[in-house]
């Protein structure tokens, strides 16, 4: 069995979180898309340097990202295609569905306003689960500069939803933390 | 970094919910839990952490990129409608399957680029090999002949995204990156009539242009945002390192001069 052999399956099972994180960069579905497949050619390339056993998201966010980087800086210009945010509900429904609709796309659209290093960040911890070391080392920056960054876009992301109205501040569960 | 109290950082508190603070930071929160304006900052990390993902849930993949990806694994590594010929990794070697007569690498980078070029980009060459300060002849057209003759030394030793101009010709440094011999590489792009993307690594003093291609000049300016695939082909097949940071990269350079 290669590593080709390896990496192939995981790729497909892996589309719809590798397009998740491709869309945070890209802020573009089509942009997003083919940054996926440009990515997907290149782990088949390189799949020898992938170690089974270790997070394989993580691997992918990283071909993702370089690839990314060097096509912002081919072309000099970031992606400023505004994403289709989902449309509200207007009528029809209950008044709950349509407000949880629009709470969750005002939180997408203000996501996409964060600055791209904000925004990179909290879509890695927050929204793909990666720890703060995971997240490090997929950047290539200390765990210092992951904590800055991170708590500088929550609070931040906070601020945008509050000053649309909506509640930000979660009662703690009662889960045991730290 | 935001002090709730004269002590926890947001920092802190933000570890502390996410579970990663480390237990001596942990007993530090707990211990000041109660004071409300710590709880309401640990509620906000929460929040946001909760309506981040609750934001963008998976989203189902189109069948097309889904079907392109399946080709894709199922052929191992290039699109099943990609007439270039396909890579093999053999260890940490990557080599084109090609006949039993065994080319130089780089000329078969050329064949592969060549065939690349023809379906791809429709116009173009690449000059591989030629050392500047030599007369190099060209393989290629008008585009990549631009690059004979121009004073790249200085222009290749400027940090990425410089414009430097040479005798009228516009170049600018885009990325560095480390070569399979860890040799210093510069991607750069040549504007002029038309736009030549080049790869240029340092050997014994002196810098080798290995990879240029032309592009088409698009009337309508449009760049492409799947962007050069005959390079972007090249880096792959040379096993090029991710691209080096701004101080990496300053390192790098400064050990040029």
């Amino acid at each position: 069995m290669t590593a080709r052999d390896d990496v192939g399956p995981m790729l497909i099972a892996f589309l719809p979180t590798m397009r998740r994180f491709a869309l945070s960069l890209t802020r573009s579905v089509d942009q997003a898309d083919d940054l996926v497949q440009s990515a997907c050619e290149r782990a088949l390339l390189s799949a020898e340097s992938f170690a089974p056993g270790t997070r394989f998201d993580a691997w992918m966010f990283r071909i993702i990202r370089n690839l990314w980087i060097d096509r912002i800086r081919r072309t000099k210009t970031q992606a400023a295609v505004p994403v289709e945010e989902a449309d509200t509900v207007e009528g029809g429904g209950g008044e709950d569905a349509a407000v949880s609709r629009l709470e969750l796309s005002d939180t997408a659209a203000a996501i996409m306003r964060l600055p791209d290093e904000q925004r990179e960040v909290l879509t890695l911890v927050c929204i793909e689960g990666l720890s703060y070391a995971e997240a490090a080392s997929v950047i290539g920056v200390p765990v210092g500069t992951i904590m800055s960054r991170l708590s500088r876009a929550r609070v931040k992301l906070a601020g945008m939803l509050e000053a649309k109205g909506i509640t930000v501040a979660a009662p703690r569960s009662s889960a045991t933390r730290g | 970094m935001a002090q709730v109290n004269g002590e926890i950082t947001d920092e802190m508190l933000m570890a502390y919910a996410d579970g990663e603070a480390s237990p001596a930071e942990a007993a530090r929160v707990e211990a000041a839990l109660g004071d409300p304006k710590m709880e309401a900052r640990l509620a906000l990390f929460d929040g946001t952490r909760r309506l981040s993902a609750e934001a963008f849930p998976p989203q189902p993949v189109p069948d097309a990129l889904r079907a392109r990806i399946e080709a894709m694994v199922a052929t191992g590594g290039r699109p099943a409608n990609d007439a270039r010929p396909a890579v093999e990794t053999a260890g940490n070697v990557v080599a084109l399957r090609q006949p039993a007569t065994a080319a130089p690498r780089r000329q078969a980078f050329m064949a592969m680029a060549a065939s690349v070029l023809g379906l791809a980009i429709g116009v173009g060459a690449f000059f591989a090999g030629a050392e500047f300060g030599s007369p190099a002849t060209p393989a290629g057209g008008p585009g990549v002949a631009q690059l004979a003759g121009l004073p790249l030394d200085g222009a290749l030793a400027a940090p990425s995204d410089t414009t430097t101009n040479l005798d009228g010709t516009a170049l600018r440094t885009v990325a560095s990156f480390r070569g399979a011999g860890g040799e210093l590489c510069r991607e750069f792009a040549v504007e002029a009539e038309r736009t030549v993307s080049g790869v240029a690594c340092r050997r014994e003093g002196a810098w080798e242009v290995d990879f240029a291609v032309a592009s088409l000049p698009d009337a309508g300016g449009y760049a492409p945002a799947s962007g050069n695939e005959a390079l972007d082909a090249y880096l792959s097949g040379i096993d090029a390192g991710a691209p080096l940071d701004a101080a990496a990269e300053g390192e790098a350079l400064a050990a040029l001069r």
